[in-house]
């Protein structure tokens, strides 16, 4: 692995005012992402993953902080020639084609506005693009209508590829499929990356499927990176009760991944976490390790090439109960 | 006799393109008490079989045939004023978007006092608020009165799910139809309303029948399990049996799908699609995608049995590995 992250986050924050009360979506996110890599950010909803993904897709504005891209602060407004460079695939397919553009035209829009190629040499160019995301060219003059779940998100797929990117930001793109076209999509995924050198920043719920197509993860939780390294070694050994908790919530297939999993009893009320309010780490009211350091001060994530770390005041704690634990 | 059973269920839509032929016979049976799962890729009927048997499909052009009994009484010719002893009070239903099943210009307490009202539970408000807080607090809802008095919108989807499971239950039906509960929540959430589900299912001792598309939550929540495709009924199994040893080539192609939490091995994907009904395919509906197709697939397959509750239809069922 090249040292030198293609792409770094540094103290980003983004907040929201919503009937005078401040949201704080993201607060003081770090991640570097190398390139030709797999970047999965993992969380549930409203834990600012999407939201980090809008950032760096220049969609909306930071509050504070900053998005890194070869070493050059990206701004909100960027030039033609950054747009292209940064792509993205969204979650859901029926939603994120235009239904009145064949497939054609709306995989020549990016070759016409980046001036991939010349006018003349557009029409080849999605057949071969479609030909990448196996499709064929009889699909082109087809409207997203006609087609299905899975060959939409090939066609979203060719669509960011057409600019040629360095990055692409794939938001949750496999969560609306069926886990047979699922399976498909992820495989695509695998053979282009390796084909085109791409790197991905993989926004997701779905922790089964960072396991398989992830080198590092970074777990979010309210805004903050809670958890972060290689996703061998998180999924082998969490050191943050969420990212524990996470787990232990995935119903699995096999007797091999119920002895991988962490194994706790339930208690309903640490899921809701009766809507307290903490100063300093957010889990918290939800944590059954939490003491008073917790509630005031928030835990530091230290930034560092490669390991594995968790923000959390009471790791030791939360490593030798990683096992059965009693509610209350 | 079988809570629930139906017998060689065929569902039929006329449409301008053709007949849909999209229920293919199915039958399934629900015991008393049993937790059972119907599974299968989108588009396979799931939701329509639970449509039909709580006889939601009767007032739409769809022609019905075979037989759905309930507690041994016919359903399928039974008038609408007998389905108000049975919908809500003797079969509940969860739905899969919690916020989208409750009305929104009502409050919840309105909501579940109707139904505990209709149910015969109570006959004043009063009687009724007063077993609809017991009720929530059952479902590990810490402030009761509170969720009573708010609008759907102000509930998070987890308390939302919960206040569903609450109204499902309330009047203490015999059978329980889930269609895809939770599966439009987190993770967590989605755990916490299988676990209260099956501990209040069991307190009640009423069955429940779940729809999903995961196969992690039928092996973790369910005893039988039906894997349907495309409208037929392909392999049904106690849970242990199928994960362990499936004879279907699509419930083993289903579970290859699945990525892994291990990470041991790529899911692999099934190809070809889910068929159009007004031109599905003769003999075994799988057959075009399956990788063990021979020319007699194209007859129906015959249903093998296998011992215990383990019954495949296939030809060539596949031999344990």
């Amino acid at each position: 692995m090249s040292a030198a992250p293609v792409l770094s986050v540094r103290g980003l924050s983004k907040h929201y005012r919503v009937k005078g009360t401040r949201i704080d979506a993201l607060d003081g996110v770090d991640l570097d992402v190398r390139r030709g890599e797999t970047m999965a950010i993992v969380g549930e909803s409203g834990s600012g993953k999407t939201t980090l993904g809008n950032l760096i897709l220049g969609l909306e504005r930071a509050s504070a902080g900053q998005i890194l891209f070869e070493g050059e602060p990206l701004q909100m407004r960027r030039s033609s020639a950054l747009r292209r460079r940064i792509q993205v695939v969204q979650q859901n397919p029926f939603s994120t084609l235009n239904p009145k553009r064949t497939v054609r035209a709306t995989i020549e829009l990016p070759l016409r506005a980046y001036r991939m190629v010349p006018r003349d040499r557009c029409r080849d160019r999605v057949c071969e693009l479609l030909d990448i995301v196996g499709m064929s060219a009889a699909h082109m003059n087809r409207h997203p209508g006609a087609l299905s779940g899975g060959q939409r998100q090939r066609v979203a797929l060719a669509r960011a590829l057409a600019s040629e990117p360095e990055i692409i930001v794939l938001d949750e793109p496999t969560s609306a499929l069926d886990v047979s076209v699922q399976a498909r999509v992820l495989a695509l995924l695998m053979e282009l990356q390796q084909t085109f050198d791409l790197t991905y920043v993989f926004i997701t719920h779905d922790l089964s499927v960072v396991r398989n197509i992830a080198r590092r993860v970074s777990v979010m939780y309210r805004g903050r990176v809670v958890e972060s390294g290689p996703t061998e070694s998180v999924f082998a050994s969490p050191r943050h009760r969420y990212t524990n908790m996470l787990l232990s919530s995935i119903p699995v297939v096999s007797d091999a991944e119920l002895a991988v999993k962490p194994n706790w009893t339930w208690d309903p009320g640490a899921i809701e976490g009766q809507g307290q309010h903490s100063d300093g780490c957010p889990f918290a009211p939800r944590c059954p390790h939490a003491v008073d350091v917790c509630w005031s001060e928030v835990p530091k994530l230290e930034l560092s090439e490669d390991a594995h770390q968790a923000a959390c005041h009471r790791p030791a704690e939360v490593a030798q109960r990683s096992g059965v634990l009693e509610s209350g | 006799m079988a809570l629930l059973e139906t017998t060689d269920l065929h569902v039929r839509f006329e449409l301008f393109e053709g007949v849909s032929h999209v229920l293919n016979g199915v039958n399934l049976r629900v015991e008393r008490g049993e937790r059972v799962a119907i599974v299968g890729e989108s588009g396979c009927g799931k939701s329509l079989t639970a449509r039909a048997v709580l006889g939601l499909l009767r007032h739409t052009n769809a022609r019905i045939e075979g037989s759905v009994r309930f507690d041994g009484a016919e359903l399928l010719s039974l008038p609408e004023r007998g389905w108000r002893s049975i919908r809500g009070r003797r079969i509940g239903m969860i739905f899969q978007d919690p916020t989208a099943a409750l009305n929104p210009t009502f409050t919840v307490g309105d909501q579940l006092i109707k139904v505990i009202i209709r149910g015969g539970r109570a006959r004043s408000k009063r009687r009724a608020r007063e077993i609809a807080r017991e009720a929530l607090r059952h479902t590990a809802i810490a402030d009761p009165d509170r969720v009573l008095h708010a609008y759907p919108f102000q509930l998070s989807g987890g308390l939302a799910q919960r206040v569903l499971i609450t109204m499902a239950l309330v009047n203490e039906p015999e059978l329980v139809l889930a269609d895809e509960p939770g599966s439009a929540l987190d993770v967590t959430v989605q755990e916490q309303t299988l676990r209260l589900m099956r501990a209040l299912g069991d307190e009640l001792g009423a069955a429940v029948l779940i729809i999903t598309h995961n196969l992690g939550v039928v092996r973790e929540f369910a005893q039988r399990v039906y894997v349907m495709y495309a409208g037929s009924i392909v392999e049904e199994a106690d849970v242990d049996t199928l994960f362990r040893a499936p004879r279907h080539p699509y419930t083993r192609a289903l579970l290859e799908a699945v990525p892994r939490l291990t990470g041991e091995m790529l899911p692999r994907p099934i190809e070809g699609v889910v068929p159009d009904y007004t031109a599905a395919p003769v003999g075994c509906r799988f057959h075009p995608r399956c990788a063990h197709a021979q020319p007699v697939c194209r007859e129906p397959p015959p249903v093998v049995e296998l011992g215990g509750c383990h019954r495949v239809a296939c030809i060539l069922p596949e031999a344990e590995t």
